[in-house]
């Protein structure tokens, strides 16, 4: 049993949803969602805000009706106790591809941009630590970390502004110029940029009256589409569409228009800060990992994390250059699609079944 | 209990002990490049001349100059570097140019290398020269040092003369679009001093023509809505400058059965500062038919010039194709050169100064 200290007031399922949503796809997501909707895809972005949105609902539908209220219980409620781990042991395996998919590509950033001799491995060793001492313990260490997510670099919101001076608003116009079926088509891809909160599966019991919470995951949502919409208006009117079949990370090159005394180069105090919207993602995805095999599996929390910890630093070790990381990034968005649009109401409508013929049994 | 903590501190120091092995920048042993000029000579080859800043005594930057001639821009950097005492880098890039043979044979590849660089901002100006580049920076005598000289130059006149926004960023922009051509600043050598010449205007990348700078001043009207703008008007009854012009530009793209029309329509308000007949007050909407009459005229010369050139640095398609939902690209381009595109001006003088 979870005893009270260890939980948190429903406010902070606001921060757990949004800093799970926003990650290293805010940087770079407007060049991938306009290839079928072309100029209109920040439309597509609300449509996909909105899905989500939906999935939450669904989400909560099943978490409120399970007495331990999270996926190992719910599977094993709902396929009994061999498939119901085995599916447990898949879901494991996504969020480990989530918090790999995260680090690598926030690590081929810096790579990039700011210290092109990097040494990845040598890197790892001084992350490892930090994420291995959020997690270990407390899940409240999980949640101050993704407070702060939200809070430190909000900042960097009011950076996005300068570039709006050079707005070519006629770039976005005319709006609804593409059919329905494109903008939906794009939706399937910039729902891949809000993934990170399936693992409300895994710290749903650790809100204190649970139940309540709901109100605040869908503000949560609606922070993160907000946002994510107004990121991809600036960068479709600030860029041609056809610069951005050119640009890999519209967001971090905005920075570019930056100039600054001294610093020279604003992307130094962008991609450093960005860090601690990184950090939220990869310690609630292990964190979460951790948990489920802990509860599934009943090994003891820390050496699990310990375990995890290593195979994220193998497999983010070996997914080397932009052709890995590409690798990395569709892999886990296609399982990501597959589990939240179709995998999670097809749970939902068993789950549903299972417990109408439960009820009548007893 | 303790092994958690030595394995820790041991990761930690191998981690920061492996990446301190970084090849570093340390900032007096670099030479940050501020200025880079292109230039085309025979055999496919381009010749380079970068400059960077020679910190003397308090106050006063001289310059290296470094010229040297190969296939690409790294290849170049080669051998610029075997010439220079500290290692060359991009990271403070203010001004690059190219000169007008090469800027004929076409750019983007010189934009290109730029925009992949990380450390190179934006903010960076572009030029073309007129002649040599190497002898344009030569001509160059300041104390502020060649890069920070320039880039104060075309910033000033961007804000408060004729020369419109302009930048990396900008011409990147126009040259991507399908819906627009770019434009650069012309620089060239008069009297042995450096000066902005004309704006250069481009097919795709290349160079096609050009407009003095000072009559760019419809230019810029036309192209962007002017902040702090001036224009003179001369005809023989008299002389008239108009400054502190703050313009509107609404463009309005129209298709009545089947033929497209576009229409500019410029509002302008400005003071005058100089005036060669007299009693300027009572005749004030007299001279705003007249400037209005002669600004139009220049912006329709402009127009037809940049249809005959097959050219759209004002952006023209881009208006069409974002108001109109059934825009065809082929069919734009085919009707743009014989295309009505008529300008109305509307000025209106809102005050003569401290004078009647």
């Amino acid at each position: 049993m979870i005893s009270v200290n260890d939980k948190v007031p429903p406010l902070m399922v606001f921060f757990l949803i949004s800093a799970s949503q926003i990650g290293v796809g805010f940087l770079g997501f407007q060049s991938i969602i306009n290839q079928y909707a072309g100029h209109d895809a920040w439309i597509s972005v609300i449509v996909a805000g909105l899905g989500v949105s939906a999935i939450i609902w669904i989400m909560y539908q099943i978490l409120k009706h399970d007495d331990k209220g999270d996926i190992i219980a719910v599977h094993q409620f709902t396929y009994g106790k061999w498939l119901g781990n085995f599916l447990t042991l898949l879901f494991i395996m996504y969020l480990l591809l989530m918090a790999t998919v995260v680090l690598r590509t926030y690590i081929e950033i810096i790579q990039v941009w700011m210290f092109p001799h990097l040494k990845v491995w040598a890197f790892l060793l001084l992350l490892i630590p930090l994420i291995y001492y959020t997690i270990s313990d407390q899940f409240r260490t999980v949640v101050g970390v993704c407070f702060l997510g939200i809070v430190y670099p909000f900042f960097l919101n009011l950076s996005l502004l300068y570039p709006l001076t050079y707005a070519e608003f006629t770039y976005i116009m005319p709006i609804m110029d593409h059919a329905i079926t494109d903008i939906m088509q794009s939706s399937t891809l910039a729902v891949l940029n809000f993934m990170g909160f399936s693992a409300l599966f895994v710290f749903y019991p650790f809100i204190r009256e649970s139940g309540k919470s709901q109100k605040y995951a869908h503000y949560g949502n609606l922070y993160t589409t907000v946002l994510y919409v107004l990121v991809c208006l600036i960068a479709y009117v600030f860029y041609s569409q056809r610069e951005l079949d050119e640009v890999i990370w519209p967001t971090l090159e905005l920075w570019k228009i930056l100039e600054m005394p001294l610093m020279e180069r604003f992307e130094y105090f962008g991609i450093a800060t960005m860090f601690f919207t990184i950090l939220p993602n990869v310690v609630l995805f292990m964190w979460a990992a951790t948990r489920t095999v802990n509860r599934a599996f009943g090994f003891q929390h820390k050496k699990v994390a310990v375990v995890l910890l290593i195979i994220l630093y193998i497999a983010s070790v070996i997914s080397t250059g932009r052709e890995g990381v590409n690798i990395l990034n569709d892999s886990a968005g296609r399982i990501g699609l597959v589990f939240l649009f179709i995998y999670i109401p097809v749970l939902f409508i068993i789950h549903f079944i299972r417990r109408k013929v439960r009820k009548n049994v007893s | 209990m303790y092994l958690k903590y030595i394995l820790f501190f041991v990761m930690l120091i191998a981690g920061l002990l492996f990446n301190l092995q970084m090849p570093d920048k340390v900032i007096d042993k670099v030479q940050m490049i501020t200025v880079a000029g292109y230039e085309a000579t025979d055999q496919d080859m381009i010749r380079e001349t970068v400059v960077s800043p020679k910190f003397q005594q308090e106050g006063q930057v001289g310059n290296f100059i470094y010229t040297d001639t190969a296939e690409t821009v790294y290849e170049n950097r080669v051998n610029l570097n075997a010439k220079a005492t500290e290692r060359l880098l991009n990271g403070k890039l203010r001004v690059t140019f190219y000169n007008r043979e090469l800027a004929e044979q076409g750019i983007e590849h010189f934009i290109e290398y730029m925009m992949r660089d990380p450390s190179i901002g934006g903010h960076l100006n572009l030029a073309v020269v007129e002649g040599s580049t190497r002898e344009l920076i030569d001509s160059v005598t300041t104390d502020k040092g060649v890069g920070v000289f320039l880039s104060d130059l075309f910033e000033h006149n961007i804000q408060h003369g004729n020369l419109p926004q302009i930048n990396l960023k900008v011409f990147e922009s126009a040259l991507h679009a399908e819906t627009s051509d770019p434009f650069l600043p012309m620089l060239s050598v008069t009297d042995n001093r450096a000066s902005l010449t004309a704006i250069a205007l481009f097919d795709d990348d290349q160079y096609v023509d050009k407009i003095p700078i000072h009559i760019a001043d419809v230019f810029k009207m036309l192209y962007e809505n002017v902040s702090d703008g001036h224009y003179q008007y001369k005809s023989d009854a008299y002389n008239a400058a108009l400054e502190n012009i703050e313009s509107n530009k609404d463009m309005v793209f129209e298709t009545t059965g089947g033929s497209a029309e576009m229409t500019v329509n410029l509002e302008l308000r400005g003071v005058i500062r100089e005036f060669t007949g007299s009693g300027v007050i009572n005749q004030l909407s007299a001279i705003e038919k007249d400037v209005e009459q002669d600004i139009k005229q220049k912006a329709d010369n402009l127009i037809s010039r940049f249809q005959e050139l097959n050219i759209d640095p004002l952006g023209i398609e881009e208006i069409a194709r974002s108001s109109n939902r059934n825009y065809d690209q082929d069919q734009f381009k085919s009707a743009y050169p014989d295309m009505p595109i008529n300008v109305n001006v509307d000025l209106r003088i809102t005050g003569s100064g401290t004078e009647r």
